[in-house]
């Protein structure tokens, strides 16, 4: 008789590795179904793959797009695709490995604050859990996995529990200067990230090698690979089963989740699983592809519905008081230092919700401003040198509004190379979205000038493609009420209920922080609430 | 972001597209044993470019310019997937060079306005800069030798910058020119 797991986890990145080693330190017997392989951190192609191995040298669409598609890390979307609607294209980046997109962020933490559970706006957001529910679990995560202090709350953004704190980059301390005199109230301050500012758990601290979505070579960058799943596998507690794409969950007669039904990838055959709980963790976007194709759990219409993300803007110059400055090492670990949203001073009536801003710049490894000086030839090149340590840059990352049609929708004629249907994207930025990319571009060109940079206003200012952020959300909503929303605030199925969503896919806003950490901090009392009552069950 | 500027023209939209469409070459020759180099400009073309390329960014003390770069392949792998008419231009904008006496004042002539292009010369010359600027800068050549890039190496400890009242060097003079 094949044997029944306590618990099947689907997915292995920070959701699916942080309900792992919830479990198994509890003692509970969990199987994990990975579609990608389990791949060494030796082989993350970090320091291996540089920008001149690259065929189109990062200079079309996506350098870290192209760089994962090089590195064999992402899913080749021939063999498993994908759509969209019209020209409204939606850039989905699936990394296939163990650990998940975990292995290639960029480790920025912040915390969502009070107005992003509780918005000021009646905007169609209802979070069933306040700040005060979950900040407990913030502290936990962050003293588990540990992360850089934040140095102090700011408006509306709570001070974290954190290691010490980034030192700041010299482009960063020009911009940090001028903030403060726009009159918008803007401070800049360190900004909080999952990379070690000293050892931490037996990880050694960061060694400030570059960029760190290449991949962390000493792991004092979080990856679910090596934080959660390796040492659950060291408990003898975890059955890691990489190359299983789950196509399906069964429901039973009594309607309670019983088996996952996948495709072994390495053996091109069907297999199932059985377990007495399922929690889906493989991304929100995956997550709800698999709900869809398992026909479960969808009694309120909305799995795939609210699908939200961040919309990436950004606008470049040069600082004149930076040009022809010595080389030196000073890319860091990314950005250190960072605006977080401070909109609500001045947004008024003009847009709902707001954004943080990333100004910065370093010498970087690579400069096009040559394109902008004139002439050719020797003293052209001098001239670019000089302009190479000048670079600068502010990037805005900022909430789309959750809407009930931006969705992700099965489409059966988009079968993968095991006959799974895909899906296809319906998204769209709205009016909001448009108002506040505008305030965004005023805004940073009034930083630019204010910090006294050589640019030029965008001619046809534009964001980044849909789905850019990479910070998918929404999509299986949590909520109190089983008509308007998916799941509980714990992740539990409102129809299912040994069924759990512990990812991205609970959210019921972006908010306009990165999520990684809201996530694991879902996902950790999700899973602590499975192990209780699991336990209540026994006693 | 730097990659998604200078999208507007159709040249280098065209230009973007061959890009891409090298991408896939690239993917494909990864299945064969000896990948081939793509070959599309004739001997005395690439000849010709090699001398302008070298000429726009030249070998100096702290490098091999474009010529160590490979920038005259970088060009001919992305002219090679370009479409039809990318092709031509390319084509017809060497043909003044080939065998020319002087090239230098050919390229100074037509750098003359190359913020505001007009004719035939002038728009090939923003191409072959704006294309020597692409593969050089994105060379291990460009990037170690010439830019010098200290990255992607360990420090023990990062020691942050500290407030200062920075100025620009002596001399400075803002260079930056946008193109109409």
């Amino acid at each position: 008789m094949a044997k029944i797991y306590d618990v099947c986890i689907i997915g292995s990145g920070a959701a699916g590795g942080m309900t792992g080693h919830v479990l198994t330190q509890a003692g509970l017997d969990v199987a994990m179904l990975e579609a990608g392989a389990k791949r060494d951190p030796s082989e993350l192609p970090v320091h291996r793959l540089r920008r001149w191995n690259l065929p189109k040298r990062g200079l079309r669409g996506d350098y870290f797009q192209e760089y994962l598609e090089e590195s064999k890390f992402l899913i080749d979307d021939k063999k498993e695709p994908y759509g969209w609607v019209g020209d409204d294209y939606f850039q989905f980046v699936r990394v296939r490995a163990v650990g998940g997109k975990s292995l290639f962020w960029a480790g920025v933490t912040p915390r969502l604050g009070v107005e992003e559970f509780q918005p000021l706006d009646d905007h169609d957001t209802r979070w069933p859990i306040s700040y005060a529910d979950i900040a407990p679990w913030y502290d936990k995560v962050e003293a588990l996995i540990g992360v850089s202090s934040s140095g102090k709350p700011l408006g509306a953004f709570p001070l974290n529990n954190g290691l010490p704190a980034l030192n700041p980059k010299v482009a960063e301390l020009e911009f940090a200067k001028v903030a403060g005199k726009l009159g918008k109230g803007l401070e800049m301050i360190p900004i909080p990230k999952a990379i070690l500012t000293k050892d931490h758990n037996g990880r050694p601290a960061c060694h400030y090698c570059g960029p760190c979505w290449v991949g962390c070579d000493s792991g004092s960058k979080f990856d679910s690979l090596r934080v959660f799943i390796n040492t659950a596998e060291k408990t003898g507690k975890l059955t890691l089963m990489p190359g299983s794409r789950v196509r399906s969950i069964e429901l039973d007669k009594e309607g309670r989740a019983r088996k996952a039904h996948y495709y072994d990838v390495a053996n091109k055959t069907w297999k199932e699983l059985e377990a007495k709980q399922f929690v889906m963790a493989a991304g929100c976007v995956e997550s709800a592809h698999i709900l869809l194709n398992s026909k479960i759990a969808n009694s309120s219409g909305l799995v795939g519905r609210y699908l939200s993300e961040h919309m990436y803007a950004s606008i470049g110059g040069h600082l004149p008081q930076l040009t022809g400055r010595a080389v030196t090492n000073e890319d860091g670990n990314g950005a250190h230092s960072f605006i977080p949203d401070l909109t609500k001073n001045w947004r008024g009536k003009k847009f709902l919700r707001g954004y943080q801003i990333f100004p910065g710049g370093s010498t970087g490894e690579t400069t096009f401003a040559g394109k902008s000086i004139p002439g050719f030839g020797q003293q052209w090149k001098k001239s670019i040198r000089d302009y190479h340590t000048a670079g600068a840059s502010v990037l805005f990352q900022g909430e789309v509004l959750p809407y009930r049609d931006n969705r992700i929708e099965v489409d059966e004629k988009l079968k993968d190379d095991a006959g799974i249907p895909g899906i296809r994207f319906h998204f769209k930025y709205r009016d909001n979205e448009k108002a506040m990319f505008k305030d965004m571009m005023e805004t940073g060109e009034e930083l630019l000038k204010a910090a006294g940079a050589e640019y030029f206003p965008p001619k046809n200012p534009t964001w980044s493609p849909y789905g850019h952020s990479i910070h998918y959300v929404g999509t299986a909503r949590m909520g109190a009420d089983p008509k308007t929303s998916v799941t509980d605030s714990y992740g539990q199925s409102h129809d299912v209920p040994n069924l759990f969503v512990h990812d991205a896919g609970i959210f019921v806003t972006a908010g306009n922080q990165n999520p990684t950490l809201t996530i694991l901090a879902l996902a950790m009392r999700g899973s602590e609430r499975i192990v209780d009552r699991l336990k209540r069950r026994e006693a | 972001m730097l990659s998604r500027r200078d999208f507007a023209s159709l040249a280098a939209a065209l230009w973007a597209e061959a890009v891409a469409s090298a991408q896939q070459h690239h993917h494909d020759l990864a299945l064969q044993v000896a990948p081939a180099t793509p070959v599309f400009f004739t001997a005395k073309e690439r000849a010709t470019l090699d001398q302008l390329t070298a000429l726009i960014i030249p070998a100096d003390e702290r490098s091999g310019g474009a010529l160590a770069a490979g920038v005259t392949q970088y060009i001919e792998t992305v002219v090679c997937h370009a479409q039809k008419p990318l092709q031509t231009a390319w084509q017809t904008g060497i043909r003044p060079y080939i065998g020319a006496a002087n090239p230098t004042v050919l390229l100074t002539a037509a750098a003359a306005n190359e913020f505001r292009p007009r004719t035939p010369a002038e728009r090939f010359f923003v191409m072959l800069k704006d294309a020597c600027v692409d593969g050089f800068y994105t060379s291990r050549e460009g990037i170690t030798k010439e830019l010098g890039y200290k990255g992607y190496t360990f420090l023990r400890e990062f020691p942050g910058a500290q407030p200062a009242d920075l100025k620009p060097p002596p001399g400075h003079q803002p260079l930056l020119r946008q193109r109409s």
